[in-house]
């Protein structure tokens, strides 16, 4: 028998009722009107379609509103999925992640791999520095990271735009204490090439 | 193609793929030297311990030198690897890299891994790991030669005796690269950053191969250099270099200008000698440009790369990608996918580079 999450106000999942009215039709995206579900639990507020029933796309939207108590067994009502996407989405056509090599008055040029590897091809790509979000453009130096994303951007309403996204990677600052760390490890190295006697200029 | 040289042959294999170069030299005798490091199509060997294996070397035990010209991330990638398969060679690196600050580098650089590929500073400290690894056995921490201007890399015991001597760097450039290093160094409060290979190439490691008579002069980037104490310039005017004139040159630094100069073509080399380069892609001039290509030729030899042109038209992506690069006005292009390979074969007993054979492979054409 096709069973239902149970989610108290809090959001929570906390177990499962079965859903004795659910038909097959139901399960085949004609939604009947009511169900019945047992056992009952209290501070209810939705409830959601199992995977098993529900079109992914509407999982969390669509929900069975509790609209009386006939204990032991529940009569609640199905709510009609919705017809448009809950959330913004973004999808990906392209991403990359590149290393700035150089940059330029106008432009910067990076080295970029391809991170989906459809493109196993090595590239090279001169970006205009008016593309760079004004946020990110006094971090972009010779040997920063960032990662590019082309693809749609799709509202709420459905509403769809192609976008081009570039995002400085933020990496932490040099602490004292590294560079202290980084200074002790290079002055033993040091020492030891020093030491080396064997080794010569020729 | 597979086929190794002859005990009595001297080789000099180039290959480059757009961004990297190996240079791969037969020294006579079945004894190999490896100059610099790139990686194979996949990415993933060496492509001198490839090659060399292709052709049934050994390279545990047939590769008696590996030289790093510089630290750029172009020239030494996979040298880690490499050293570690070949067992018996001596590591030999610019005496420019002696310097306590250039020690820091390679120890920040360790810190840093950001991406995939590491920094060429990050791959010479592996490289120094495995050399401190064999301490026990060959009582060095470090390289067994710190190279500069007069030093002899390598000297044969076959007949005719072959050399190999350093050229480069000058001990002005030595001193000079102490300063370089300290800029680059990262300070408090500033971003890790993956380590940029920027300059001195002026540290670079230029090298003479002394065969009987052939010679082969290979520039690794060395650049002109701002006067008489650095660089091509230093080179030239130096006192203990041999003064012999070589009759093919691995082209310095791609074939920039700024690495070009009347007297290396007037006092190194024979007259119409063979020019071998190895393009750079990744510069947004890729070099050599045209004009490069134009001054090598005028120099009246024959001149190959590796791979022609440095950088191909790009794969074509979706539809949606491309309107959207072509609003944004970001160009794009792609690398060749693995080294070109060029190389010459003459006995080490001719009088004539033209007595030998060159052969263009995997790409590699004459300009």
């Amino acid at each position: 028998m096709p069973t239902a999450l149970v989610e108290h106000e809090s959001g929570v999942t906390t177990g499962a009722w079965s859903l004795a009215g659910l038909s097959k039709e139901a399960r085949e995206g004609k939604w009947p009107d009511a169900v019945v579900a047992r056992p009952p639990l209290d501070a209810l507020r939705r409830v959601h379609y199992p995977p098993e029933i529900a079109n992914d796309d509407y999982l969390s939207d669509s929900a069975l509103e509790l609209v009386d108590e006939v204990p032991p067994t529940r009569l609640v009502r199905l709510a009609p999925p919705s017809t448009r996407p809950r959330r913004w989405r973004f999808d990906i056509l392209q991403q990359w992640e590149g290393v700035v090599t150089e940059v330029g008055d106008k432009a910067l040029t990076a080295s970029v791999e391809d991170l989906a590897r459809q493109n196993p091809s090595r590239d090279v790509v001169v970006i205009p520095l008016s593309e760079i979000p004004l946020s990110d453009r006094k971090l972009i130096q010779p040997g920063c990271v960032f990662y590019w994303h082309i693809g749609y951007s799709i509202s709420h309403g459905g509403q769809q735009c192609r976008v081009s996204e570039i995002r400085v990677r933020r990496t932490p600052e040099w602490s004292s204490q590294q560079l202290e760390q980084v200074r002790k490890r290079a002055s033993q190295l040091f020492r030891h090439l020093m030491d080396d006697e064997h080794a010569s200029t020729g | 193609m597979s086929t190794p040289p002859r005990d009595d042959e001297l080789e000099l294999s180039l290959f480059g793929p757009g961004y990297g170069e190996c240079a791969v030299v037969h020294l006579g005798q079945g004894q190999w030297m490896v100059i610099d490091s790139c990686l194979n199509e996949s990415g993933d060997a060496p492509v001198a311990s490839e090659y060399l294996t292709r052709i049934g070397v050994d390279v545990r035990s047939q590769v008696n030198v590996i030289l790093v010209t510089h630290w750029h991330d172009d020239h030494v990638r996979g040298v880690g690897s490499l050293i570690r398969q070949a067992e018996n060679a001596s590591f030999v690196c610019s005496a420019a890299l002696r310097h306590e600050e250039f020690c820091q580098l390679m120890c920040a650089a360790d810190l840093i891994k950001l991406v995939q590929h590491t920094s060429g500073a990050s791959e010479l400290s592996e490289v120094f790991a495995v050399l401190r690894e064999r301490r026990c056995r060959r009582g060095l921490v470090g390289p067994d030669l710190w190279a500069q201007d007069g030093s002899v890399v390598y000297r044969g015991d076959g007949s005719p005796t072959v050399m190999v001597w350093a050229l480069s760097p000058s001990s002005q450039t030595v001193t000079d690269t102490k300063v370089e290093f300290a800029k680059l160094l990262p300070q408090a409060r500033t971003p890790i950053r993956r380590l940029p290979s920027r300059s001195p190439n002026e540290a670079s490691v230029a090298l003479l191969v002394n065969g009987d008579e052939i010679h082969l002069l290979l520039g690794g980037d060395l650049q002109v250099g701002a006067d008489r104490q650095r660089g091509w310039l230093a080179v030239v005017s130096s006192p203990v270099r041999p003064k012999v004139r070589s009759s093919a040159y691995k082209v310095a630094h791609h074939g920039s200008s700024n690495a070009d100069h009347d007297t290396i073509w007037s006092e190194l080399l024979t007259p119409n000698p063979l020019a071998f380069v190895s393009p750079n892609g990744r510069l947004k001039r890729p070099i050599p440009t045209e004009g490069d290509i134009r001054r090598m030729k005028g120099r009246g030899g024959l001149v190959y790369s590796t791979v022609w042109p440095p950088t191909l038209r790009a794969t074509r992506l979706a539809p949606a990608v491309e309107r959207t690069l072509k609003e944004m006005k970001a160009k794009r292009r792609s690398l060749p996918r693995g080294p070109g390979h060029i190389r010459l074969r003459v006995p080490l007993t001719a009088r004539s580079i033209d007595d030998g054979s060159i052969e263009l492979l995997d790409g590699a054409k004459q300009l």
